[in-house]
């Protein structure tokens, strides 16, 4: 027998009435929600005994419904959502029961940004968590650091999809739309429960599960403009004219020679006025061909989820694509998802996950930095063409010239080589598990999860056949090439895990085995020289003509083959617990094997602990200091392991056969073999061993502040040491050295109802990084690499190179500058480059000796600045007001350094060749003109061009990441339509600008092709930037 | 735990390789191999054609860190010299290993093993002379290295790289075959040993003052004449057609490979890597005519060529009048450019000396390659490395300054080689000098136009210097003012690369560096 059951839910804060807030019979799918006075009216069954009411940002309260007809509730604002569950390693806790450092990001703010990865979404949103983009192309790399850099080789953390470890990332093939939650393992207590791959971090990925009730069904939907947010601007054809002439002048003058001379420079009759070349300016076009101007990116995903007390499901299906903004470079990925869960009688449940993803990347030579397109086209030279217009060349196959010749010169045609050049990167990965679970006594569970993780892919790319004068480079025979892989992962994990409350105690146990196995192979060829350029006949690989005459015909049709295995086994346990959530201990500890060590160096225990003491709880607290509303202290110690080395196997002395050499009168090809390395059987993982400590507090109920303090220890990393080249070799692998990394995370939030419906959130965060070299190998104290070293007491992989003081200004000045021996004393003229003389020659293993000697040398090179920042940082609001909702995020980084190495070609003013920057009109010409970009000269004599500080620019930035503005659409007009449970529509801007001093194109880089590695980081090879994205969307549920 | 027994797939394992005669068969070419990245120009060693740009034969046209090795500016940061000494190295380590492994094989014949001993011992020799002429007293290595602390090597004695050198190469000329089958031509055999011991002991003999070690040079040589032949046709010491012929006594085998050949031959040669190249290759770029100062440009340059060796004026003059030998070695104005045709088919191309800075290009190893004909810049053409000319002009030599002076022995020895190049004597008439120190200069001559861009020049120089019988500051003219300025005793040696000594506390570095 039904009855009527009104009421009133109230915010403790204010005492007003709550609008919005649901209440739903315990149990059942029945409820309904409160009006704009916070009032509501529902029937209920005779029998109900009790109704749940919740509200975001409130503790959710149940309230008996007794006999009464009237219930009045009032809702605790829940700003530290003190009851939100984080998702830790093999399990989950509530916020108020953490003693670990975890960082979370729920689902809302995951989807907040256009990208195809989960890991680039997060950026700005956690403290200790630097994202960095590697580029801006289509589902870019993206590099993680956790709390600093803290080893020499990878860095990249763990990844574990529902509960499967995955590897370095998601490899854009985990839909953003299907996460619940991310959680970020910081601190060794939450991380060493992954053991010895658990160094770098943790990110766990937990992904939506159905809710009960009539199937909901949602529909995202967004699409969107992409832009550069800023480009090169390069010289006119008279500028490029003017610096050649003057680089040429200069070099002439400064050598003495007169016209007539041999070595006398001219310009190529091409540049000479009355050439067609001269008038011709074609900076443009050659923009035009590379830029995509508004680059679409869409996305769609439909998802249904719903269920009874037995089971629940979720689906979705999802669409992604971007397209770069750059040319011919488009992403598309498909992606499905079931997950479900069931209840079997009482005690057993079981359930699954599974995804499917395909993604498919279409592109020309375009690699995405590797490639650098759209640098290597717009320095084209300006009186360059991009297409052949007026059939300049004979028999022209593409439309597209190389300006052959053209004033002496010939450069490829990227732009051109782009479009005719087609690669296709398919990949398709399967993820999935499926748990059972029984409770064999109250609080005692048996859970047994077996995983599958298979993916394969296929890349293949088709090159015509092209000449110089089409694209400026010689590729006499066609190519094409097929290469797949095949990756499948298994693991089974079985837990045994514990919980009871006695008392004001709270126990908390989990022990558990694990095993995981990995598998991939690869299979790949090369076919030359193609009958047809038909791809039908192409892709059949005995259409291509075997065509080797072994005197510089070709034969390359080289299968290759690769297979690889692996494989982890694991005991772990974790006990956590708490006095009336008061005091709080956890106890973890994992017992890893890993089979790319020796037997004897396989397994390694990696303990730790951490410990929570909620001060605000004491009754000495409670009442005197009022406006804290909880205040809990921390701490955690514990070790961790990083077994990421690039080899399998290190300790297996193999034979490899590789170097061919030539023999008999046929000259036929073998193979030689050898052992291409030293090994070291006695290698194992690396050790980080770090502590924490910090404070989450909560003041007034609506500010929090969670402070850490972090110091991380990264002993016996693994590193590839440079051994004496006499050995035969070029390094050994070894376990050594120390790499110290700490600093402060600071979060704060702030959550405040501002009355009439509004509500506005604020929130920020910042990290600082003191990262340093501790030690490297006895007797080794640096490691230098090209323009970056890795040396004891700095940070890993600074810049190393030149200080630049300033320019000469005069002959005076010039006469009195030091010999410098590393351009044979030379004597400079007004307009070199003054380079600092800082050190003289050290003693041994000592580089800098800090004295000056007199002379440039080689030793004169010194820090210039590091890749890792000094801090970073996220900030941002959230705010509603009626039917909108407004949110805004912005991040940045600061105190690290970028190599623009664009600039030393754009820059370098030789004059000639490639243009230059429109930069390079602000060079030296005469006394006082600049005391900062020295002269031009076709013949760099003083080696102005040098690795200096002149090329490392401050990579600090503030980004404006994105602003969001939404509209919900009021219930009433809704009913009226009665389509929709609920609509919201919405515009957004991604990237929309930026605060910095770099010059070049986007100050966020990773040195492309590096991005799990800090020891090279921040060099600027022109990648392509992070777009400014519009996009307008709409999240509707039926 | 069991599961966790995994090893590699797909690759060998030394524990077990090292037993059959295809093993060392394939352990020895990766031996060999690391001769070929002596002469991959594109990456920092560049060490053939930058080793060829250190004489006065030839320059570079202002070009960066190549710029420093031709103009005698030589630092012990240069990436050359690190690319020579690692490639050196590379090949002593790839030899030791033969050696240790042999002795432990079960059931390879006793002839095979002697056999291959012998390929063992000369290419370490090999390497280690290198080593000695290169850098003086470089560590000795004479085992693999299986520790960090067996990496580290002090420099070896005065004179151990030599007597090493000369133990090898004797117990390599009774190892090693006369000949091997067609299968196998390009190994090396008993003549190669001898000729490199003859040449070692003339080299020593020279940098140690040892004149005795003339006189046991000599009968090295001589225990070569009539085994070998000087080939009719010059050019055919040059051509890839003709290789391993006649007059060829040791030739570095050049071939395309299996992979990509732009790419060094130890390109990715690791643990986990893949075979991938092939290297020597591509000596074209940057021994082919390029662009003059005025940016005037031989046909196909640039794309094709980076034109960084250009003839001195010195050389050019070295040439007798009508010496064949001059055409097949270097263009000049009006030269006939390329044997092949234009890429539409209609003409060939003559030189012009506006294509160099010096009026010059080198011809040698370029000219009738085969594939000059501007599609491909790979040639596999092979480098000589001693040919008969040389075995008889350092026959001559001996003869002229050993104890027992044979000075017509001599002239008649380098009339040979004049005769080769002009059968008539008609331009080349016969060396009649009967003085030592004429017919030594007559001598210097003949090396110098028959061998220029051969790599010996410099080597030469450097002995010569040593035995006091020119002094290179005073006597030599590198085409260019700096570098004659530059040049100082100090560069009678390499510079130890500075990473090995910032490695290595015990190992010390060349005077003057």
């Amino acid at each position: 027998q039904a009855r009527t059951v009104s009421g009133r839910i109230v915010d403790a804060t204010d005492n007003r009435g709550l609008p919005g807030a649901n209440v739903v019979i315990k149990g059942t799918n029945t409820g309904t929600t409160t009006d704009a006075e916070g009032n509501f009216r529902l029937s209920v069954p005779g029998n109900a005994a009790t109704l749940v009411i919740s509200s975001v940002g409130f503790i959710t309260q149940e309230a008996p419904v007794g006999s009464s007809n009237t219930v009045s509730v009032t809702l605790q604002s829940d700003t530290r959502a003190l009851n939100e569950v984080v998702v830790v390693g093999y399990g989950q806790k509530t916020t108020r029961k953490l003693t670990e450092s975890i960082g979370t990001v729920q689902a809302r703010e995951i989807t907040r940004l256009p990208v195809a990865s989960p890991e680039a979404a997060i950026q700005g949103r956690v403290s200790g968590v630097q994202i960095t983009n590697v580029d801006g192309t289509p589902g870019g790399p993206v590099s993680i650091r956790i709390r600093g850099v803290s080893t020499v080789g990878n860095n990249q953390p763990l990844f574990v999809v529902d509960g499967v470890p995955i590897g370095d990332g998601t490899a854009n093939q985990i839909n953003p739309a299907d996460i619940e939650n991310i959680s970020v393992l910081k601190d060794a207590s939450s991380a060493s429960i992954y053991g010895l791959r658990a160094a770098n971090g943790v990110v766990l990925i937990t992904t939506k599960r159905g809710k009960q009730g009539k199937p909901r069904v949602a529909f995202d939907v967004y699409t969107g403009v992409q832009n550069f947010p800023k480009e090169y601007q390069m010289l006119s054809t008279t500028d490029y004219l003017a610096l050649a002439q003057e680089a040429q002048a200069n070099a002439n003058n400064q050598a003495g020679l007169k016209p007539g001379d041999r070595d006398y420079l001219v310009l190529h009759p091409d540049l000479r006025p009355g050439s067609k070349y001269v008038n011709v300016d074609n900076r443009q076009a050659f923009r035009d061909a590379v830029v995509q101007d508004n680059a679409p990116i869409r996305n769609y995903n439909l998802s249904v989820n719903g269920g009874n007390e037995n089971s629940n499901y979720f689906i979705s299906g999802g669409y992604f694509q971007q397209n770069s903004i750059v040319k011919k470079w488009d992403l598309d990925r498909y992606s499905f998802r079931v997950n479900s869960d069931h209840k079997i009688g009482s005690r057993l449940k079981v359930g699954q996950a599974l995804t499917i993803a395909h993604s498919q990347i279409r592109r020309g030579s375009n690699a995405g930095g590797d490639g650098f397109i759209y640098a290597g086209t717009i320095n084209q030279p300006p009186f360059f063409s991009i297409y052949d217009t007026d059939n300049s060349v004979p028999g022209n196959r593409y439309g597209f010239t190389g300006n052959a010749g053209v004033a002496g010169l010939t450069i490829l045609n990227v732009a051109g080589i782009n479009q005719v050049v087609d690669n296709l990167n398919n990949s398709t990965r399967m993820l999935g598990n499926i748990y059972g679970e029984v409770e064999i006594v109250k609080g005692l569970k048996f859970r047994s999860v077996a995983a599958l993780d298979y993916n394969v892919s296929k890349n293949t790319g088709w090159r015509p056949g092209y000449t110089a004068a089409e694209l400026g480079q010689e590729r006499n025979t066609n190519e094409y090439n097929d290469s797949r892989g095949d990756g499948i992962q298994k693991v089974f994990t079985n837990t045994l895990s514990y919980e009871n409350v006695f008392g004001g105690h709270t126990v908390n146990a989990i022990a558990g085995t694990e095993f995981q196995d990995i598998r991939g192979s690869s299979l790949g060829y090369t076919g030359f020289n193609f009958q047809s350029t038909n791809p039908n006949f192409y892709q059949n690989v005995s259409n291509q003509q075997g065509n080797s005459d072994g005197k510089g015909g070709f034969l390359f049709n080289n299968a290759s083959a690769g297979l690889s295995q692996r494989a982890y086994a694991a005991y772990f346990g974790r006990v956590s617990y708490d006095f009336r959530d008061k005091y709080l201990v956890t106890v973890t500890a994992r017992y890893d094997m890993s089979s790319n060590f020796a037997p004897e160096n396989r397994a390694k225990l990696f303990p730790s602990v951490s410990a929570a003491w909620r001060i605000s709880s004491e009754e000495f607290f409670k009442d005197k200091v009022a406006f804290i509303t909880d205040l809990k202290l921390r701490g955690s110690w514990g070790q961790l392991g990083n077994d990421k080395i690039n080899i399998d196997f290190p300790y297996v002395a193999r034979v490899v056969q590789s170097p061919w050499y030539t023999l008999g009168i046929n000259q036929s090809s073998f193979k030689g073999s050898g052992i291409p390395s030293l090994i070291n059987r006695g290698l194992r993982w690396e050790t980080n061993e770090s502590v924490d400590v910090g404070f989450d507090a909560t003041f007034f109920g609506r500010l929090n502040i969670l402070a850490t303090y972090y110091n991380r220890n990264t002993k016996d990393f693994l590193y590839s040491l440079p051994v004496n080249l006499t050995s035969g070799f070029e390094n050994i692998p070894v376990n050594l050295g120390q790499v110290n990394n700490r600093g402060i995370e600071l979060e704060t939030s702030y959550r405040s109802q501002l009355g009439k419906g509004a509500t506005l959130e604020l929130f920020g965060n910042i990290t600082t990084i003191r990262n340093r070299l501790v030690s490297l190998a006895p007797g080794v104290q640096e490691y230098a690499s090209g323009n970056y070293r890795t040396a004891v007491g700095y940070p890993i992989g600074y810049f190393y190179g030149y200080k630049v003081q300033g320019v000469y200004q005069n002959q005076e000045q010039a006469n009195a500058a030091l010999p410098d021996v590393t351009v044979n004393r030379r004597k400079p003229v007004p307009g070199d480059l003054i380079f600092e003389d800082n050190n003289g020659p050290g003693t041994d293993g000592e580089r800098f000796s800090g004295q000056s000697d007199g002379q440039i040398t080689v030793e004169d090179r010194t820090y210039l600045g590091k890749t890792i920042p000094d801090f970073f940082y996220g900030f941002g609001a959230n705010a509603t007001f009626k039917g909108f909702d407004l949110a805004l995020l912005f991040q940045g980084v600061a105190g690290n350094s970028v190599y623009n190495s664009f600039r030393v070609g754009a820059e370098g003013l030789t004059g000639g060749g490639r243009n230059a920057l429109a930069s390079v009109n602000n060079r030296w010409r005469g006394e006082g003109s600049s005391n900062e970009m020295p002269r031009a000269t076709a013949n760099d004599l003083n080696s102005n061009n040098r690795f200096s500080s002149r090329w490392v620019e401050s990579g600090s930035f503030l980004r404006f990441k994105n602003i969001q503005l939404g509209y919900t659409v009021p219930r009433l007009a809704l009913d009226k339509i009665r389509a929709f449970q609920s609509a919201r529509v919405y515009v957004a801007a991604t990237n929309l600008f930026r605060i910095t001093n770099y010059s070049g194109l986007d100050p966020e880089v990773i040195t492309y092709g590096s991005s799990a590695s800090q020891l090279q980081a921040g060099t600027d090879n022109s990648n392509i930037p992070q777009p400014v994205i519009i996009q307008i969307g709409a999240n509707l549920t039926f | 735990e069991k599961k966790l027994d995994l090893s590699p797939l797909g690759t060998l394992d030394e524990q077990t390789f090292y037993q059959s005669e295809n093993d060392f068969k394939g352990a020895l070419l990766l031996a060999y191999s690391a001769l070929l990245n002596y002469t991959y120009e594109q990456f920092d060693g560049g060490g053939w054609f930058k080793g060829v740009l250190l004489t006065d034969d030839d320059t570079t046209y202002p070009n960066g860190s190549v710029d420093n090795v031709d103009l005698f500016n030589w630092t012990s940061t240069d990436g050359t010299w690190r690319a020579l000494w690692q490639t050196t190295y590379k090949g002593i380590q790839r030899s030791n290993i033969v050696l240790e492994k042999l002795p432990e094989a079960k059931g390879l014949p006793d002839a095979t093993r002697k056999a291959f001993d012998g390929e063992a011992r000369f290419l370490r020799a090999y390497y280690n002379f290198f080593l000695a002429t290169q850098f003086g007293q470089a560590p000795l290595v004479e085992k693999t290295a299986r520790s960090l602390e067996e990496t580290r090597s002090g420099n070896s004695t005065a004179g151990q790289l030599w007597d090493v050198v000369v133990s090898d190469l004797k117990l390599a000329k009774e190892a090693l075959p006369e000949k091997w089958d067609d299968g196998n031509r390009g190994r090396a055999t008993k003549g190669a040993a001898t000729a490199l011991l003859g040449k070692v002991l003339l080299y020593r003999a020279q940098w140690e003052n040892k004149p005795a070690l003339y006189t046991e040079a000599a009968s090295e040589f001589q225990s070569l004449i009539g085994k070998y032949s000087l080939v009719k046709n010059f050019q055919d010491n040059f051509t890839p057609t003709t290789e391993n012929n006649a007059e060829s006594i040791f030739e570095i085998q050049m071939g395309l490979g299996g992979g990509n050949p732009w790419l060094p031959a130890d390109f990715n040669f690791s643990a986990g890597g893949s075979s991938i190249g092939d290297a020597g290759t591509a000596r074209l770029i940057y021994f082919r005519a390029s662009c003059g100062p005025n940016n005037i440009c031989a046909p196909g340059s640039n794309a094709q060529g980076y034109g960084q060796v250009q003839i001195t004026t010195p050389l050019q003059n070295e040439f007798e009048k009508g010496d064949p030998r001059r055409a097949a070695t270097i263009f000049l104005e009006g030269d006939p450019y390329d044997t092949g045709e234009n890429v539409d088919g209609s003409k060939k191309w003559v030189y012009q000396a506006a294509y160099s800075g010096t009026g010059s290009s080198p011809a040698k190893y370029v000219k009738k390659d085969g594939n000059i004909d501007f599609r491909s810049n790979l040639s596999v053409n092979n480098e000589r490395v001693i040919r008969y000319a040389d075995v008889l002009l350092m026959l001559a030599e001996c003869k002229i300054l050993g104890p027992t002076k044979d000075l017509a022995g001599a002239a008649q020895l380098i009339n040979q080689v004049r005769r080769r190049a002009d059968p008539t004597g008609a331009i080349l008439p016969d060396v009649t000098a009967t003085t030592e120190a004429d017919l030594f200069k007559a001598l210097m001559h003949e090396r110098r136009v028959e061998f220029a861009l051969e790599s010996h020049r410099y080597n030469d120089l450097v002995r010569w210097h040593r035995a006091g019988k020119i002094n290179i500051k005073q006597n030599v003219d590198f085409g260019r003012q700096a570098a004659n300025a530059n040049w100082s005793d100090k560069n009678l040696l390499k510079p130890i690369p500075q990473s090995e000594l910032d490695l290595n506390p015990e190992l010390k570095q060349n005077t003057g560096y």
